[in-house]
């Protein structure tokens, strides 16, 4: 540096690097930084404004157990006669199993029975002692709660969850079977050959492959590709299903798993970003979803609207975005059909 | 149907729900991250950060020119954009509720704008399946970048009523993640766009709609509640929860006003990405004219950010 002789240049580029500073600090409106983790819709602070709703929504707390305590779900009051109402298929085949109820205190429970169609398991509660707190009647809404409604439910005893109804009540239909290949249209041979094996699909897993014949289902030939979607339609998702096939003129026989639609074929992605999700996700007769996030181990809990009334109960967990609550009705629904079977 | 068989006629017009529902890759997870950019930007979009670097021995007369004309250049952003303008009116639905009033009032107004948010959000259907945002009474729709493939793509668009429609894609802008489809000449319905002047701040209180997992006729639209967690030109992030499908499908603040388009999705479920709409108004000349305009990415998407469409396992 010159010094003075540069000064008055040194002076005009320290000032019009302050004038860019400056304006540019005034135009500058894209908020830094981001909205901290309890201002966010679990968060902490959002959780306060629920403050009126947690205390009775934790009095309804009910966690079911299996024999050495772990926890399998949750239970819902419902009721004149206060039943004690879980998901069946997460319950159902545990061997003995107990609760705890808000106080903290296990007492065992049996399995009074089931309801298929929409996943319902009833429990008997032999109390041990103090019998658990039922939560006063009445509090049970009539209808479901409508779309963009606020409501909350509790992952195990203590955790409030909360989110909005996202989507219209409606029948979540049984899952279709489904074998995951897409067939040829016409085959010179009887039989029905695979045009593409649909990823991951209960075929692919199997090692079936493109232009492999299939010629029999559990025994049953199968003449064209109309006859092998009659016969796939008639078995039962889940249940081992024995194929013969021909390759390159062997005949081969497989025996798996068959699969169905309730994951769209090949939604490994969705799957993937879901992370863990209930085993029965399809097949219940009236469900809200909403998009609280609940552990698939916390299903089975109430879920309640803002003025403090049960507006449902969560059946299943199913992907990302959403959680099925089965409505009073189809609660009323699956209680009657059981009631009658323990009746007869 | 037992099985997906190939027995519909190529082109059908309204596909069965396995090929709606059809997943997908999406554009591979290194889309976002291009190669360095090599077209200069537009003038007024250049706010640089860095301060010059230059001797002062040897270019001073330089420095201070550059100083003020990246002042002007900020002076003149000023004006086109202008500073944010909040209506004091629409301050609360910014901050934290505190009472079962301050969530009912969100609810409310929520619940208020649905139905018109609802009918104004579409089903696209290119190789996969995404969702889109109608903004103009002639059929313009925004959707992600990732949805609506190249410039003269040929699609389907599924209205909020199950009504299918003839669509074309208008282009993208691929760093940005942001696309444009045309609909088959018609009147629609629509939903506006925020004002440039008034961006969503942090802490807004919004609703994502859209189709998680494709089309579902007995479902309908999606709606889910968050806030919007972070807000830069080029990315907005949101805790509400996305999925696949859902890629291109609206953002909505309270006010009713599309604030950011769904594209990406983080595996934590409380930070989604989305698409500014003031990306769509900034780029719509070049969008247009196909030529693709190229923005730095100021956020760096995290490694497991996946684009939040639903696509054909083959595509792309």
């Amino acid at each position: 540096m010159k010094g003075s002789a540069n000064a008055p240049q040194a002076r005009w580029l320290v000032l019009s690097l302050f004038c860019f500073t400056l304006l540019n600090g005034c135009v500058n409106f894209w908020p830094g930084g981001s909205l901290t983790s309890d201002q966010r819709v679990q968060g902490a602070a959002t959780l306060q404004a629920f403050q009126s709703l947690q205390a009775p929504l934790r009095m309804q707390g009910i966690t079911v157990l299996d024999k050495r305590g772990r926890q399998l779900g949750m239970a819902t009051w419902f009721g004149q006669e206060g039943l004690l109402l879980a998901k069946a298929s997460d319950v159902a085949n545990q061997g003995r199993l107990q609760i705890d109820d808000a106080r903290g205190q296990r007492h065992p429970v049996t399995l009074a029975g089931l309801d298929d169609l929409s996943d319902v398991a009833l429990l008997n509660v032999q109390a041990q002692g103090t019998p658990p707190p039922r939560p006063s009647m009445g509090t049970w809404s009539a209808s479901p709660p409508s779309e963009g409604e606020w409501v909350a439910c509790l992952e195990g005893t203590n955790e409030v969850k909360v989110g909005v109804v996202s989507g219209r009540a409606r029948r979540i239909p049984e899952p279709r079977p489904l074998l995951g290949i897409f067939l040829k249209p016409t085959s010179d041979q009887p039989g029905a050959v695979i045009d593409e094996v649909v990823k991951k699909g209960a075929a692919d897993r199997a090692g079936l492959k493109a232009d492999d014949r299939i010629v029999s289902v559990n025994g049953d030939p199968i003449r064209d590709y109309q006859s092998l979607q009659d016969k796939v339609r008639s078995l039962e998702p889940g249940l081992p299903v024995t194929i013969e096939y021909v390759r390159a003129e062997d005949l081969r026989k497989k025996t798996f798993p068959l699969g169905d639609d309730s994951w769209t074929e090949g939604d490994e992605r969705n799957r993937r970003m879901s992370g863990p999700v209930s085993s029965r996700r399809a097949g219940f007769e009236e469900v809200f979803q909403h998009d609280s996030p609940v552990n698939p181990k916390a299903i089975g809990g109430p879920v309640v609207n803002l003025d403090g009334k049960v507006v449902g109960m969560n059946i299943a967990r199913t992907d990302r975005v959403t959680t099925y609550a089965l409505t009073p009705r189809a609660i009323r629904q699956a209680v009657w059909r059981i009631q009658g079977d323990l009746s007869n | 149907m037992p099985l997906a068989i190939r027995n519909l006629p190529r082109g059908d017009p309204c596909p069965p729900r396995e090929r709606i529902g059809k997943p997908s890759l999406g554009v591979p997870p290194g889309t976002i991250h291009s190669p360095p950019i090599e077209r200069c930007l537009p003038p007024l979009l250049s706010r640089t950060r860095h301060e010059p670097t230059i001797s002062l021995a040897k270019t001073q007369s330089l420095a201070v020119l550059v100083g003020l004309l990246m002042a002007a250049v900020d002076v003149l952003e000023a004006q086109t954009n202008g500073r944010p303008v909040q209506d004091p009116q629409w301050a609360w639905t910014t901050q934290t509720p505190t009472s079962t009033r301050d969530l009912k009032r969100i609810q409310s107004t929520m619940q208020a704008r649905l139905p018109a948010a609802k009918r104004a959000t579409v089903t696209v259907l290119g190789d996969g399946s995404g969702s889109g945002v109608i903004v103009s009474r002639s059929g313009l729709v925004l959707t992600a970048g990732h949805v609506c493939g190249n410039k003269g793509s040929e699609l389907l668009v599924i209205m909020a009523d199950g009504q299918p429609v003839k669509a074309t894609s208008l282009g993208t802008l691929e760093i940005a993640d942001a696309g444009l489809v045309q609909l088959s000449p018609g009147r629609y319905p629509h939903a506006s766009m925020a004002p440039s002047k008034d961006p969503a701040p942090l802490g807004t209180w919004c609703f994502a709609l859209g189709h998680p997992g494709g089309w579902d006729d007995a479902r309908g639209v999606v709606v889910r509640l968050g806030r919007v967690i972070s807000h830069n030109r080029y990315t907005l992030r949101s805790d509400c929860k996305l999925v696949g499908g859902d890629s291109g499908g609206p953002l909505f603040d309270l006010q009713g006003r599309v604030i950011a388009i769904h594209s990406r999705i983080s595996k934590a479920a409380d930070q989604n990405f989305h698409v500014p709409v003031q990306n769509y108004r900034d780029f719509w000349p070049e969008v247009l004219a196909g030529t693709m305009a190229l923005i730095p990415a100021v956020d760096t998407p995290s490694q497991d950010s996946t684009p939040a469409a639903a696509r054909t396992p083959n595509a792309r």
